[in-house]
């Protein structure tokens, strides 16, 4: 017998929904959410600041990292190195070591106080090598006999740019950059660790206040669930378009 | 057109060219033949500039390509590739009128008009708005003969320009390059296609394991003073049957 693809993904679903089921009846009967939709409006807020925290470091890692994939491809051996070792520090820290240097090192040494600024600045440099490798994917798959093209027509630098390569890469670099956008809210918990108000930080002190632990991590859970699912599936979308 | 090349030697892992020499003057079409891995499309690469010799000089049409401007050069002759190397984004009219605007300094409507124009020489005027994934390979071939010539250039290279189509789309290519005989442009060209050779050059180069076994006039072929050249022409016709 033949089940067609979508029962059968519906039945995959099914299995993971039943599990969740499962182990929600088990503590059922300790569950209460009273407490969690009496606090909706605080947690919609950490969700709005995670969002929107996310965003924007998105948009920013995209352009520092577009900065350094530019400084990956220069002919500058300086330039290229200075890049080079940017990216090597920077995949080779974790996020929460990352935060913590830029809060409590990098932040005091320039005077910073601001915590959601130092968060945002930790995403950027965090996001930014993971961004670069987007770009330099992209800019791999245009076939090098464009170049000859464009050197034999003597194509200026910004003219190549503006005209011939961005226009090409945009489409390869969506799906990765929303992959990215989904790193960088989960990401955000992290921030959670220097006290800055986004859906991990304020569910976690709502939970300290109500000792509702279970009910408040389910629903991150959630939250982070509706938000990066959508996401990844949009992003495989794009890909086959 | 004039063609002088002083001890020419190329060499990857193994040596592809080794030390030709040549001198000729006065012919419009000029084909370089041979066997596969010959160095014929290494030649014409070095002719155009797009590669240097490891030693030696080519001077085409006065212009040293070694020591001379190459920008200058480049601007004043035109190449095809095997593979059409058109910019996949772009429609076919933005293909050209791209490069005319924005390299050649000419306005955006002049750039357009003359694009057009060349297209429509190349038989291409239903297909202008299309980008070359939408249109047979040997359309945009044509396409790229189009772009060569926009730019109106001394001499248009092409190299093998044919080898990625099948016997109808080569076909195709090849006659549309036969009608720009009389346009008084110069070609120099590596193909297979001995036939079309036979029509539309009028000097071959033959090339065999590096070296230039022997050249002239296009009359030689029905003639070869060498083995080799006999030997290479017995050898079963390819894909165009024009």
């Amino acid at each position: 017998m033949k089940v067609s693809r979508s029962v059968q993904t519906a039945l995959a679903l099914f299995v993971f929904l039943g599990l969740a089921l499962f182990i929600i009846s088990r503590v059922a009967d300790v569950l209460d959410f009273n407490v969690i939709l009496e606090n909706r409006y605080r947690l919609l807020k950490g969700a709005g600041l995670t969002v929107g925290l996310s965003l924007i470091s998105v948009f920013s890692s995209m352009i520092l990292g577009f900065i350094i994939f530019l400084m990956t491809e220069s002919r500058i051996h300086f330039i290229n190195a200075l890049s080079k070792i940017y990216k090597e520090i920077i995949m080779g820290t974790p996020l929460l070591v990352l935060v913590f240097v830029v809060v409590y090192i990098i932040g005091d040494a320039l005077g910073i106080r601001n915590k959601v600024l130092l968060g945002f600045l930790s995403l950027t440099l965090y996001m930014s090598p993971y961004m670069t490798n987007v770009f330099d994917g992209a800019y791999k798959s245009i076939d090098e006999n464009q170049f000859t093209v464009m050197n034999f027509y003597g194509f200026s630098l910004l003219q190549r740019y503006r005209y011939i390569i961005i226009p090409q890469m945009i489409r390869p670099v969506i799906p990765g950059l929303i992959n990215n956008l989904s790193g960088i809210i989960k990401g955000t918990s992290i921030l959670s660790t220097i006290a800055i108000g986004e859906i991990f930080y304020t569910t976690q002190v709502l939970s300290n206040q109500t000792y509702r632990y279970i009910e408040g991590y389910f629903l991150l859970w959630m939250v982070y669930l509706m938000i990066t699912i959508p996401l990844s599936q949009l992003a495989k979308k794009l890909e086959t378009i | 057109m004039n063609i002088e090349l002083r001890d020419i030697h190329k060499a990857y892992d193994k040596t592809v060219l080794n030390n030709i020499s040549l001198k000729l003057d006065g012919f419009n079409t000029v084909a370089i033949i041979g066997k596969s891995g010959c160095g014929k499309s290494t030649l014409l690469r070095l002719m155009t500039g797009i590669e240097e010799p490891d030693h030696g000089s080519i001077t085409i049409n006065g212009y040293n390509v070694e020591t001379g401007s190459r920008r200058e050069y480049h601007n004043n002759i035109g190449i095809v590739f095997q593979q059409h190397n058109l910019f996949p984004h772009l429609s076919l009219l933005r293909n050209i009128s791209l490069i005319l605007e924005k390299t050649r300094g000419l306005s955006s409507s002049d750039a357009e008009q003359r694009a057009i124009a060349q297209l429509t020489q190349l038989q291409l005027e239903d297909q202008i708005y299309k980008k070359p994934a939408f249109v047979s390979g040997g359309q945009a071939q044509r396409a790229s003969i189009a772009r060569a010539l926009s730019t109106d250039p001394e001499i248009v290279f092409m190299d093998e320009p044919t080898a990625a189509l099948d016997p109808i789309l080569t076909n195709e290519v090849l006659e549309a390059v036969l009608n720009l005989k009389s346009s008084g442009t110069k070609f120099i060209f590596v193909t297979h296609e001995l036939d079309f050779v036979r029509k539309f050059a009028e000097y071959i180069i033959f090339l065999d394991d590096g070296v230039i076994k022997e050249h002239g006039p296009v009359e030689t072929l029905k003639n070869p003073a060498t083995e080799k050249l006999e030997q290479f022409l017995l050898r079963p016709p390819l894909k165009a049957v024009i």
